[in-house]
């Protein structure tokens, strides 16, 4: 098979060409103050190829932060339903593995038994082009996970760093294959590989827990002191979901003048103090930690019991947006060990 | 941090508190806060130049408020926002043990050094607390100094149409997770204006038309309370510079009312009170 | 059903029927025939019913599905949508996307069984679905029981019905007003044929004799619920054939949004109809 090769001023020379077309959709890195953020590009816009992290995810390029799902007119004879903007095809650039594999896991959620086909059909006409990891910190866990700093799972194309000034293209999906060969012309150098490069292995990111013997705990502690004691220090923002690539909650709002109105799908957040509120008043998660408790039951066993995965890639976002310093690591391996002993 | 500790474990063993809240190691360059309800936890308290986080802000939470007595840790410019608290009644100055620290500055664990919110502080010695720990530090601007925010320079120098292309670049970012608001001492409301609906007053979507509402009606319900404590700025995961805003509004209120919030529990807030030599010049 | 999953049906209001002051009943007809012709639903689902340019309300379906051509919503006042519904009119058109979520077991379990019914306040909306089913099919099962109450005479739901079961001989009616309950508000003055008591009490100084096969059917708020559990299996009811609604928070109704569930349980999946014996199985978080 063939290799290909792209460097880092032809990438970017291709995604602003790419963000011209008005009939498409390209996200890229882009730097501010010290971090940089995956966001949607024009032809303008100033990529930062060099970076360790985004501080978001890429899921907003395929579950926006807010969408129209229903456009209506308000008429005097009644209500009719108008059409929606189509779904354009879409190419998003600058995640790693681990933005990657959470597209996938969505996935199962939103085409369980009712398909979402607003996720879907992006998920159709994405083109998910991911960097192989060079880099770690603290809060990076993806091998605990089943991750891997290159691993593939949900891109179309990764990425391997060979040289300073570029990369190797590795095709993964059809997808990929036919976005090289239609833009070959990028892809067309050939890179020699310079030594000295750095290579994330798996082996680098120690596994840190046992995620079944963490669901088996979750199953069992519900009412465990534990969770008020490694979540009190939460103050119930929603940092860590919209930065998290898999959580998923919206909510559904409309907004209309006398004759018109939409209705969007919008991010929510269980960890928001009114999610769950009933118009009664009554809240079966009122208090913060009961708030955060769902949160990490909800992706490291209630997902697993519906679709047999954990819904977290090890990503860390979560760890590194908050300042109230809640770390998911830590509490999950905290819980791993509570795990343990109660094996003994 | 022997004092802190040995004074903690005095205030938890002899019950005088359900709860103390204090700051805890995080990495070799970095704190966090802990919540302390026994001895042992009591072990882990720090207090040093990472100690970042206003704890103040878990007062307004409303498990922290149902308890009888809780102690918390606070700077002088922590202890700023739980003198707004006081005067706006929403706590109880017998419900809180302040344990003061002394403090010269915070550094962010970054790199980018001595915190902008020191160098305009009056209070590197709490003003008001049930007790001090730390070495008194020398105060570096007189009490009766107007602060100057250069920060803002900047921006008032700018066009309003460049204003206004720097907002709407800004705030674009804005995912309206909330974070500012959840760790801000004084959003207290029990339930904020963007959580209304009945009318919506603020789009709930991360739109421009929403995220200009949502971050300009909180400037604004902060504006003559805000006390510079800097933590929306701190927690925004966008690094969207919301202290600017906050920044304008207490300028404004040194300049047109000759006030600094959070010294003084027994004055009143600008814009809570009526005054006849208040100038009016803004109703035209 | 539409492609787009979030996309309603277009119904017409085609009456409306002032419960209690702040709760009403609409009855809705397809707008378009060809829906109308392929819809069908079973007791206990649930459906999300919305105001155009107000949102989105989830409300189980008050109409008994034997009931071909109409379905009906009882709904109280409380929030935006609800606010915005109160004040349409007959000939309005509103939204509706379901059925979802489970249902009752009629078929099942409840066939041929003695079947008894309590509900207090709104709760009887589910509950009536039910009921109806029942009533239609009479002969499917043995004796009928239904007690129902309100704090007063003013907030029990479905008057005209309670009149209805009270005159049939193939269903036994208790109905209560809370102590104190019985004064007449509104100016409205009513002399009070039924019980004044606490639901759970007066369902215990009933002739309802419960035994391990009978089926019962509760709905109310949680209170009630509380209190009422312990007096049906002192009874001799056993958890397994006791049967609810859970009503959590929903935006979807769809196992998307993610706010409805109770541990591992989706309450707009799995639900709502749940057992006490699952129930008790499940986390205390709704």
């Amino acid at each position: 098979m063939a290799e290909y090769y792209i460097t880092q001023s032809k990438m970017t020379a291709l995604l602003k060409e790419l963000a011209s077309d008005s009939g498409m959709e390209v996200f890229g890195p882009v730097k501010k103050g010290n971090d940089v953020f995956i966001s949607k590009m024009d032809g303008k816009t100033e990529l930062c190829l060099d970076y360790f992290i985004s501080v978001n995810s890429i899921k907003e390029a395929i579950f926006p932060r807010f969408e129209p799902i229903l456009k209506y007119k308000l008429r005097s004879e009644g209500v009719e339903l108008a059409e929606l903007p189509p779904i354009k095809p879409l190419v998003v650039f600058g995640g790693h593995p681990c933005d990657a594999a959470s597209i996938p896991l969505m996935k199962d959620l939103f085409s369980w038994d009712y398909k979402d086909h607003f996720y879907l059909q992006r998920l159709e006409k994405v083109v998910i082009i991911t960097l192989a990891c060079v880099e770690k910190d603290e809060n990076c866990f993806c091998t605990s996970l089943g991750g891997s700093p290159h691993g593939e799972t949900g891109s179309d194309i990764l990425l391997e760093r060979v040289s300073k000034d570029g990369w190797q293209a590795k095709i993964v999906s059809e997808k990929g294959k036919k976005f090289i060969e239609t833009h070959l012309d990028f892809f067309r150098d050939t890179i020699t590989p310079e030594k000295g490069i750095p290579k994330l292995q798996d082996k680098d990111i120690p596994v840190m827990f046992q995620s079944d013997r963490v669901k088996k705990w979750i199953e069992k502690n519900f009412d465990h002191p534990l969770w008020e004691e490694v979540a009190s220090n939460c103050w119930s923002c929603a940092a860590c979901t919209y930065v998290c690539p898999t959580c998923h909650c919206f909510d559904i709002t409309d907004d209309a003048t006398m004759w018109e109105g939409v209705r969007t799908k919008n991010w929510d957040a269980c960890t928001l103090p009114f999610f769950t509120k009933h118009a009664s008043g009554h809240n079966p998660r009122s208090q913060s930690y009961e708030r955060y408790r769902q949160r990490i039951s909800h992706k490291y066993s209630y997902y697993i019991d519906l679709f047999n995965h954990v819904s977290c890639t090890g990503c860390g976002r979560c760890s590194r947006v908050c300042k109230a310093g809640v770390n998911i690591l830590d509490i999950v391996k905290r819980i791993d060990e509570e795990s343990k002993k109660g094996e003994k | 941090m022997q004092e802190l500790v040995k004074k903690a474990k005095e205030l938890i063993e002899s019950k005088e508190v359900d709860l103390l809240i204090g700051y805890q190691s995080d990495g070799e360059k970095g704190a966090k806060p802990l919540f302390v309800k026994n001895t042992q936890q009591a072990e882990k308290l720090i207090f040093n130049q990472y100690c970042l986080n206003n704890l103040v802000t878990y007062l307004k939470r409303p498990d922290v408020k149902a308890l009888k007595k809780v102690a918390v840790v606070a700077k002088g410019c922590d202890i700023r926002s739980f003198v707004m608290l006081l005067s706006e009644n929403q706590v109880s100055r017998d419900a809180i043990f302040i344990i003061g620290m002394t403090c010269d500055h915070v550094v962010s664990p970054d790199g980018t050094g001595e915190n902008e919110k020191c160098t305009t502080c009056k209070v590197h010695n709490p003003h008001l607390a049930d007790v001090v720990l730390g070495a008194p530090v020398p105060e570096k601007i007189a009490k009766d100094k107007p602060v100057h925010y250069a920060q803002l320079e900047k921006l008032n120098a700018m066009s309003q149409e460049e204003r206004w292309a720097f907002w709407q670049e800004e705030l674009s970012r804005c995912i309206r997770c909330y974070a500012c608001r959840q760790a801000c001492p004084l959003c207290y409301c029990e339930r904020c204006i963007v959580d209304f609906n009945t009318p919506q007053w603020i789009d709930t979507r991360s739109n421009p038309r929403g995220n200009f509402a949502w971050n300009i009606v909180r400037a604004l319900h902060l504006a003559g309370r805000c006390i510079n404590c800097g933590e929306c700025e701190r927690v925004c995961p966008a690094n969207i510079p919301l202290m600017l805003l906050n920044q304008s509004l207490q300028e404004e209120a040194q300049e047109k009312f000759a006030w600094e919030a959070g010294y003084d529990p027994e004055s009143q807030p600008p814009l809570t009170t009526f005054r006849k030599e208040d100038d009016e010049d803004f109703i035209r | 059903m539409p492609e787009n999953i979030y996309e309603p049906y277009l119904m017409e209001i085609t009456e409306i029927l002032q419960e209690t002051p702040d709760t009403q009943t609409f009855r809705l007809a397809f707008k378009d025939p060809s829906v109308k012709e392929k819809f069908s639903f079973k007791a206990g689902q649930f459906g999300l019913y919305s105001a155009f340019g107000a949102g989105e309300s989830t409300f189980c379906i008050a109409s008994s599905p034997t009931r071909k051509d109409y379905i009906e919503c009882t709904f109280r006042t409380t929030g935006r949508v609800t606010s915005e519904l109160a004040n349409m009119n007959v000939g309005d058109t509103i939204g509706f996307r379901g059925p979802y979520g489970n249902s009752f077991p009629l078929e099942e379990k409840f066939y041929g069984k003695n079947i008894t019914f309590v509900a207090g306040g709104i709760g009887l909306a589910p509950v009536r679905c039910v009921i109806w089913n029942v009533l239609d099919l009479r002969d499917k099962f043995k004796d009928v029981h239904i007690v129902y109450g309100a704090r007063t005479y003013t907030d029990l739901t479905y008057k005209h019905e309670l009149k209805e079961w009270e005159e049939r001989k193939d269903v036994h009616l208790v109905k209560t007003v809370d102590p104190g309950g019985d004064t007449p508000e509104c100016g409205c003055t009513v002399k009070w044929n039924g019980c004044v008591g606490f639901v759970p009490t007066v369902l215990e100084q009933s002739t309802i004799k419960g035994g391990k096969d009978d089926i019962a059917v509760v709905c109310g708020p949680p209170i009630m619920i509380k209190f009422t559990l312990p007096v049906l299996e002192k009874m001799g009811f056993v958890p397994e054939n006791i049967y609810t609604t859970l009503e959590n928070k929903m935006k979807c109704g769809l196992g998307k949004c993610g706010r409805c569930n109770v541990g591992n349980f989706y309450v707009c999946k799995h639900g709502p109809v749940i057992s006490y014996a699952d129930l008790s199985k499940l986390p205390q978080e709704y």
